[in-house]
C-alpha cells in the first residue's frame, strides 16, 4: 500500500471513529463541529453520520415495566419456592445425633470396648496390688473418719 | 446454608427484574421463552454460586448464564432461520403504559429492527442500551475486549439504521 493510501485509510478509520465517539454523545459542540466539517469531504461517512445520530432512542424499545409489579413479584416468589425446595431439610441437633448414633453406634461400642480392655491389660497388675470389694467394705485399717468419731466420743465423756 | 447462597437469594428480586428486561429484549422475535431462561438460569447458579469467584457482580455472571443457556436454546431450534420472520405485531407488549398508539407502534418498530439484528451485533446493543451496562462490564460477560465491542456496536448501530430505512421508517 501506497504512503499516502495508507495516510487515507487511517484518515477515514479515525472519521469512523469519531462518528462512534458522536453516537455515544461523547463529543463536545465544538469536536463534532469540526468531525461535521471534515465529513463534507467523505459524502458515504457523512450519510453514517447522519444515520447513526439519527437513529431513534434505542433505550426507549424496553424502558417500561415488562410486567406489572404484582406479575413480577409472583414470579420471583415462584422462583424463590423452586429454590427454597433444593434445599435440604433442616437438621436438628437431635435428629444429627440419632442419625450419627444409630449409623456408628456399634463401630463406637467395640472401639470403646477394645480401648478399655487394651488399657486393663496395659496395667502391670499384681495379686498384691489388687483390692478386693471385701477390702473395700471392710477396710483393715482405721480410715481416718473413724479415729475422728473415737475421738470425739473419748472428748464427749471427758 | 452457605452465606453465598443466603447472599445470592437475597440479591433475587433486585436481579430477577433487570434480568427479565434484558432476557425479553435479546430473545424478542425468538421462540424461545425468557421466562424458562430465567429460572433456569438462576437455579443454576443457585447451584453453583459456592464456585463463583465474585470478580465480576452477581448480574453480570447471571447474564453470561442466561445468554449461553439461550444461545443452546436457538441451537436446538434452529431459531436463526425463523428469526427474520416474525410480524412486527407479534412483538408483544405486556405493560400498558403508552400514551398513544403510536407511541406503542415506535416501541413496536424498534423491538422488531432490534430483533433482527444478528445474534453477535444484538448482545451488545441490548446489554448497553438496553441494560445500561459499560463497555467493561460487557467485556466480562462475553470475554472480548472493549475495541472490539465498540466496533460491534458500530456496526450494529449502522445495521439498526439500515433495518429501519428498509422498514419504511424515517423517524420515530
Amino acid at each position: 500500500m501506497k504512503n499516502s493510501e495508507m495516510k487515507n485509510q487511517n484518515s477515514l478509520s479515525q472519521l469512523e471513529m469519531e462518528i462512534f465517539r458522536a453516537s455515544e454523545n461523547e463529543l463536545t459542540a465544538g469536536e463534532r463541529e469540526e468531525l461535521e466539517k471534515s465529513l463534507t469531504q467523505h459524502p458515504e461517512l457523512e450519510k453514517v453520520y447522519h444515520d447513526l445520530t439519527h437513529l431513534p432512542d434505542i433505550s426507549k424499545a424496553y424502558d417500561r415495566n415488562m410486567l406489572s409489579g404484582n406479575r413480577m413479584d409472583r414470579r420471583v416468589d415462584q422462583l424463590l419456592d423452586t429454590i427454597q425446595k433444593l434445599e435440604p431439610p433442616s437438621k436438628s441437633f437431635e435428629n444429627l445425633s440419632i442419625h450419627y448414633f444409630k449409623r456408628y453406634a456399634l463401630a463406637a461400642s467395640l472401639l470403646f470396648l477394645a480401648l478399655t480392655s487394651g488399657f486393663y491389660f496395659s496395667q502391670n497388675i499384681s495379686a498384691e496390688s489388687d483390692i478386693t470389694v471385701e477390702e473395700l467394705l471392710y477396710p483393715m485399717e482405721e480410715s481416718e473418719s473413724e479415729t475422728y468419731v473415737y475421738y470425739l466420743e473419748q472428748l464427749f465423756e471427758q | 446454608m452457605s452465606s453465598s447462597k443466603d447472599e445470592f437469594k437475597k440479591q433475587i428480586p433486585e436481579l430477577y427484574p433487570r434480568l427479565h428486561r434484558a432476557m425479553t429484549a435479546y430473545l424478542a422475535g425468538s421462540n424461545v421463552e425468557p421466562d424458562d431462561i430465567l429460572q433456569e438460569a438462576f437455579l443454576k447458579a443457585y447451584r453453583s454460586v459456592e464456585q463463583f469467584e465474585g470478580k465480576s457482580g452477581f448480574y453480570t455472571w447471571l447474564y453470561s448464564i442466561a445468554r449461553n443457556l439461550s444461545i443452546d436454546e436457538f441451537r436446538k431450534r434452529k431459531h436463526e432461520k425463523k428469526r427474520s420472520s416474525v410480524p412486527v405485531e407479534d412483538f408483544e407488549i405486556e405493560s400498558d403504559d403508552f400514551e398513544s398508539d403510536d407511541q406503542k407502534e415506535n416501541v413496536l418498530i424498534l423491538r422488531k429492527a432490534i430483533s433482527e439484528l444478528p445474534e453477535l451485533l444484538k448482545t451488545v446493543v441490548v446489554m448497553k442500551t438496553i441494560d445500561g451496562m459499560s463497555y467493561s462490564e460487557i467485556s466480562d460477560v462475553l470475554d472480548v475486549n472493549e475495541q472490539t465491542l465498540k466496533n460491534r456496536m458500530f456496526r450494529a448501530r449502522k445495521e439498526l439504521a439500515g433495518i429501519l430505512d428498509k422498514m419504511g421508517v424515517n423517524e420515530l
